[in-house]
C-alpha cells in the first residue's frame, strides 16, 4: 500500500467513528494481511475506482454491528435487518468518502462505488494480488477492523 | 454533536421548519440509503419540517420533483446513487425549475464536486458525517435566502 | 443564491482541513493518562517480551533487548516515574525505541496509540498542574487535540543527553544512598549509562524486523557508573557476574544462568526444491558453523543461514573461530559482532559516487524508456533516493517502487531530510534546501512510490527492469525466499537486473546469471 494512502484512511476511520458514535476509540497496531481474509461476521465493502482498483472493508462481529447500528439510529436494534445493513453501509461510505476527499486534495483521483454488505460466520474475502492494510479499532463494546486494499492501475511499462 | 441539547418546543421560538404563516416547509429527501433518508427525516421533522416524499435514486427524484413541484420547498440530494447520480438529477431538476432549492449531501467533499454542484444551481452542500446542527443550519439558510 | 466561496469555505470546515500540523508526536497511554513524544526522537516502535534481566541495574531498568543485533537497555516508564505495576500487562509489551544522537533505549509503556499531528504553536508550556505523576522536568509541554490532553515528554531529559547534569545527579544519588528509581536524578543518569553502539544496519534488516524480536538471555551491557550508583539495590547473588571489555568500551555484565525456555524452530534438513528457477539446498556437511551457532544467529539477529550467504558465513566463521572460543550457540552480543561485516556498504545512508555510477551503468538502456525498479526493504528510503537521484542526474527516466514492512520507517521516507554533511557531493544538484534541511527535489520524489509492503504477501508490480534487494533475503525464512523468487521470476523479463546484498550470492541456476560488478552482487535474467 502506497504510504500516501495510509494516513488519510486511518484518520478518516478514527475521526468518523468517534464522531458518529460519540465514543472514544482505541487504536490498535496497524499491520498487513495477505490475500485471503476471514471476516468477523458482518462486513461492509465500498469499492474504489478511478486511478486505482481497491476496496475498503469495515469488518466487525454481529453484536458490535447491532450496537453500532443502534447508536446511529437512536433506537435498540436486535437483528441484522435492512436498516442495520443500511446503517453500517453508510458508516463505511462516510469513512471512505472522507478519506477519498482528503486524497483528492493531494492529487489522487479515486471514485467510490456503491457499497455492499456481506454477513456470515465463515465468509472470506479474496483479493487478487493485493495485500490489505488493517487498522484495528477498539470501541467500548467491540472491535472494528478497517481493512483497505488498493492497487495502482497497471501502467504501461513503455511509459 | 448537539444532540439533545436543543429541544424544540421548550423555548417560545418558532421551530425552524415552520413558515411565517404557520405552515411547515416541505422537503423531498433523495438518498439511496434507508438509514440516511431516515436520519435526515428525523432531524428535519423534529424541527417542524414536513417530508413530502423520498426518492432512492436520481431518476425517481426527478420524476417526483416534477409531480410535486408546487408542494416542495426544498430537496436534499445524495450524490453517489444507483441509476442516476445526484449531480445529474440536480441538473435535470434545475432545468425543469430554475428556482428549485436543492441542497447536496454527500460523504465526498471533493472541491470539484462541490464547485460543479454549485455552478449547476445547488444552493448548498453538506459534507458527511451529518449532525443535527449542521443540517438545520444549512437548510434554514437556503430557505431564508 | 448562495455565495460559492462561502459554501466552499464551509465544506472545508466540514472536512476539518488543518494544514499547519507541524509537530508530529507518537502518543501512548501510561497509567490511564495520555502522553506524547516527538516523532523525531522515536526510532521505531516494537512489541517485546522477556527482556534479559540486568543485575544491579536501577529498578526501572527492565533489562536489555536485542534490536536486530543491537543490545539496547529497556526501561519501564511506570517504574521510572514511580507508578504502580501495570495490571493488564500483556505478554508482548509496547516499546517505544527512542533515539538521541547515538543513544538508543527502549521505553515500555502501557500502550502505544497513534501518530498525532498538532500545530507547534498550540503546545502549551508545562504547568505544575500536570506534574502530578511526571516530574515537571520531564515535560516538554501539553497540547489538546481531539478532546484529549496530551502531556508531551521531553525525551532529551529522559535519555539524559546532558553529561554534566548526569554526573551531578549521580553524586546526588550516591549521597542519599537511595536506590529508589523515581528520584529524578538517578532516573536520568542510568538509562544513558547503557549507551549502545550505533546500529550498523538499521535499514537492511527492516524486513526481518517484522518478525518477532528475540529475547536476550545472557549478556547485558551496562555502565559502571550506573551500577555503582545503585549498589545497595538488589544484590543479585545468584548471578555470576564478571566484566569484560566490550566493543564500545563499556563494562559488560554476563549472567550465566537459566537458558530461558525459548523455543527455536529446529532447522530440519530440507530437500532440494526449485521454484522460480532458484534452487535452495541445505543440510550440507561441509565444515562451517555448527547448527547451534547458526541457531544463535537466527535467534538474536533473525539471520537465516542459507545458500545465499553460505560463502560469506563460512569465511566469516573461519576468521571468527581463529580468535573466539565460541563454537556452540553464540550470545546476542557475539551474534551481533559476528554479523557486523555482513551488511552491504552504505546500507543506511546515501550511496557514494562510485556505487551510483556503477548502478546507472548497469541499468543503462534505451533513453526513452522508463526503467521500473523495485527496491525491497527500502527502510527510511536511503537506497531508493540513491537510485532515483542517481538516474535523475543522468537524465534517465525511472519509476522506483520502494517497499518496506516497517511502517514507521517507510512512512517517514517521503519526507526524509538530510544534513549537508550527509550528502555525497554529486547528489546536491538533485536536492533542495528547506527549513529542516536538505531533501530531494520533487522531480526526484515523484519518481519514487513508497509502499508499506511485506514480501511475505502478494503484490503486483508492472514488469520490473531492476530489483534491488540487499540484505533482505538473508533475514526471511525459506518459504518467503522461494515465494519472492517465484514472484520476481514472473515479473522480470530477459535482461532484468537483480542486485542482492554485497555478501549474498545465488547458487548456480538457470535463470539468474552473475554480472561483473565492483560495488554490488549483481545478476541478470537469462532469456
Amino acid at each position: 500500500m502506497r504510504v500516501d494512502y495510509i494516513n488519510p484512511f486511518v484518520e478518516a476511520a478514527f475521526s468518523v467513528v468517534e464522531e458518529v458514535l460519540s465514543t472514544k476509540v482505541e487504536r490498535g497496531k496497524i499491520y498487513l494481511k495477505g490475500e485471503t481474509q476471514a471476516i468477523m461476521g458482518l462486513a461492509t465493502i465500498v469499492g474504489l475506482a478511478g486511478g486505482v482498483e481497491g476496496r475498503v472493508i469495515l469488518d466487525m462481529d454481529i453484536p458490535t454491528a447491532l450496537r453500532i447500528a443502534s447508536i446511529m439510529n437512536g433506537e435498540e436494534l436486535n437483528e441484522v435487518d435492512d436498516l442495520v445493513k443500511a446503517t453500517l453501509t453508510e458508516l463505511a461510505n462516510v469513512v471512505t468518502g472522507v478519506a477519498v476527499t482528503e486524497l483528492h486534495e493531494k492529487g489522487f483521483r479515486f471514485d467510490l462505488t456503491p457499497p455492499a454488505v456481506i454477513t456470515g460466520e465463515n465468509m472470506k474475502v479474496h483479493d487478487i494480488g493485493i495485500e490489505a492494510l488493517v487498522v484495528p479499532m477498539t470501541l467500548p463494546f467491540g472491535e472494528i477492523e478497517v481493512n483497505v486494499a488498493i492497487k495502482e492501475r497497471e501502467v504501461s511499462s513503455d511509459g | 454533536m448537539v444532540k439533545g441539547t436543543e429541544i424544540p418546543g421548550i423555548t417560545t421560538k418558532t421551530p425552524e421548519g415552520v413558515k411565517g404563516n404557520g405552515r411547515a416547509y416541505k422537503v423531498l429527501v433523495v438518498d439511496d440509503s434507508m438509514f440516511v433518508a431516515k436520519q435526515i427525516g428525523q432531524i428535519l421533522t423534529s424541527e417542524g419540517f414536513e417530508i413530502v416524499a423520498t426518492a432512492g435514486d436520481g431518476e425517481e427524484a426527478v420524476t417526483k420533483y416534477k409531480q410535486l413541484k408546487d408542494q416542495i420547498d426544498l430537496v436534499t440530494m445524495d450524490i453517489t446513487m444507483p441509476k442516476m447520480d445526484g449531480v445529474t438529477a440536480l441538473e435535470k431538476i434545475i432545468e425543469f425549475d430554475p428556482d428549485a432549492k436543492v441542497v447536496m449531501i454527500s460523504a465526498l467533499g471533493r472541491q470539484d464536486l462541490v464547485k460543479k454542484s454549485l455552478l449547476l444551481g445547488a444552493k448548498n452542500y453538506i459534507v458527511k458525517p451529518l449532525d443535527r446542527k449542521k443540517v438545520l443550519e444549512r437548510v434554514v439558510s437556503v430557505l431564508k435566502s | 443564491m448562495a455565495d460559492v466561496q462561502t459554501v466552499i469555505k464551509h465544506t472545508l470546515i466540514d472536512r476539518e482541513a488543518n494544514n499547519a500540523l507541524d509537530f508530529k508526536m507518537i502518543t501512548f497511554v501510561l497509567a490511564g493518562k495520555e502522553y506524547g513524544v516527538d516523532i523525531m526522537s522515536v526510532k521505531e516502535i516494537q512489541k517485546g517480551s522477556r527482556f534479559t534481566y540486568v543485575p544491579n541495574a536501577p529498578i526501572f531498568v527492565r533489562g536489555v533487548y536485542n534490536l536486530r543485533g543491537d543490545i539496547i537497555p529497556v526501561i519501564d516508564l511506570r517504574k521510572f516515574f514511580g507508578l504502580p505495576e501495570y495490571e493488564e500487562r500483556q505478554e508482548l509489551e509496547d516499546i517505544l525505541i527512542l533515539r538521541q544522537q547515538d543513544s538508543v533505549i527502549g521505553v515500555i509503556v502501557d500502550g502505544i496509540q497513534k501518530v498525532v499531528g498538532v500545530n507547534r504553536s498550540e503546545i502549551q508550556p508545562a504547568h505544575p498542574l500536570f506534574a502530578d505523576v511526571v516530574g515537571l522536568d520531564y515535560i516538554y509541554g501539553v497540547v489538546e487535540k481531539d478532546e484529549s490532553l496530551y502531556v508531551i515528554l521531553d525525551t532529551k531529559v529522559i535519555l539524559g543527553s546532558d553529561k554534566d547534569e548526569e554526573e551531578e545527579e549521580e553524586h546526588a544519588a550516591e549521597d542519599k544512598g537511595t536506590p529508589a528509581a523515581p528520584a529524578p536524578g538517578a532516573a536520568v543518569a542510568a538509562p544513558v549509562a547503557v549507551s549502545p553502539a550505533p546500529s550498523p544496519a538499521a535499514e537492511p534488516a527492516s524486513v526481518a524486523s517484522a518478525a518477532v524480536v528475540v529475547p536476550v538471555e545472557t549478556s547485558a551491557p551496562s555502565q559502571q557508573a550506573a551500577v555503582e550508583a545503585e549498589t545497595i539495590e538488589s544484590a543479585v547473588s545468584e548471578a555470576v557476574v564478571h566484566q569484560k571489555e566490550a566493543a564500545g568500551g563499556e563494562a559488560v555484565i554476563v549472567r550465566q544462568e537459566e537458558a530461558a525456555s525459548v523455543e527455536v524452530a529446529e532447522s530440519e534438513p530440507v530437500e532440494e526444491a526449485e521454484m522460480g528457477g532458484i534452487k535452495i539446498a541445505s543440510g550440507d556437511d561441509t565444515e562451517g558453523p555448527s547448527d547451534a551457532f547458526c541457531e544463535g544467529l537466527f535467534e538474536y539477529a533473525n539471520f537465516c543461514p542459507s545458500e545465499l550467504n553460505q560463502e560469506w558465513l563460512f569465511k566469516q566463521y573461519d576468521h571468527w573461530s581463529a580468535v573466539h572460543l565460541t563454537t556452540g550457540k553464540p550470545d546476542a552480543e557475539e551474534a551481533k559482532e559476528f554479523l557486523e561485516s555482513f551488511y552491504s556498504s552504505n546500507a543506511a545512508k546515501l550511496w557514494d559516487e562510485e556505487m551510483v555510477d556503477e548502478f546507472c551503468e548497469l541499468v543503462a538502456q534505451d533513453e526513452q524508456k522508463i526503467t521500473h525498479i523495485w527496491n525491497v526493504g527500502s527502510g527510511q528510503g536511503f537506497s531508493a533516493y540513491s537510485i532515483a537521484g542517481g538516474l535523475f542526474l543522468r537524465d534517465k527516466k525511472c519509476k522506483v517502487y520502494a517497499t518496506d514492512s516497517d511502517l514507521l520507517a517507510i512512512t517517514g521516507a517521503p519526507g526524509l531530510t538530510f544534513t549537508e554533511a550527509d550528502i555525497p557531493e554529486g547528489f546536491k544538484r538533485a536536492m533542495v534546501e528547506g527549513p529542516k534541511g536538505w531533501q530531494f527535489s520533487n522531480e526526484v520524489k515523484n519518481t519514487i512510490i513508497f509502499e508499506y509492503h511485506d514480501i511475505a504477501n502478494e503484490h503486483s508490480f508492472p514488469k520490473l527492469d531492476v530489483v534491488v534487494v540487499r540484505d533482505i533475503l538473508s533475514f526471511v525464512d525459506e518459504d518467503v525466499f522461494m515465494k519472492f523468487f517465484d514472484r520476481i521470476f514472473k515479473q522480470a523479463h530477459p535482461g532484468t537486473l537483480l542486485i542482492i546484498g554485497d555478501n549474498e550470492k545465488l547458487m548456480d541456476n538457470s535463470v539468474w546469471s552473475p554480472v561483473d560488478s565492483c560495488c554490488f552482487s549483481t545478476y541478470r535474467k537469462i532469456g
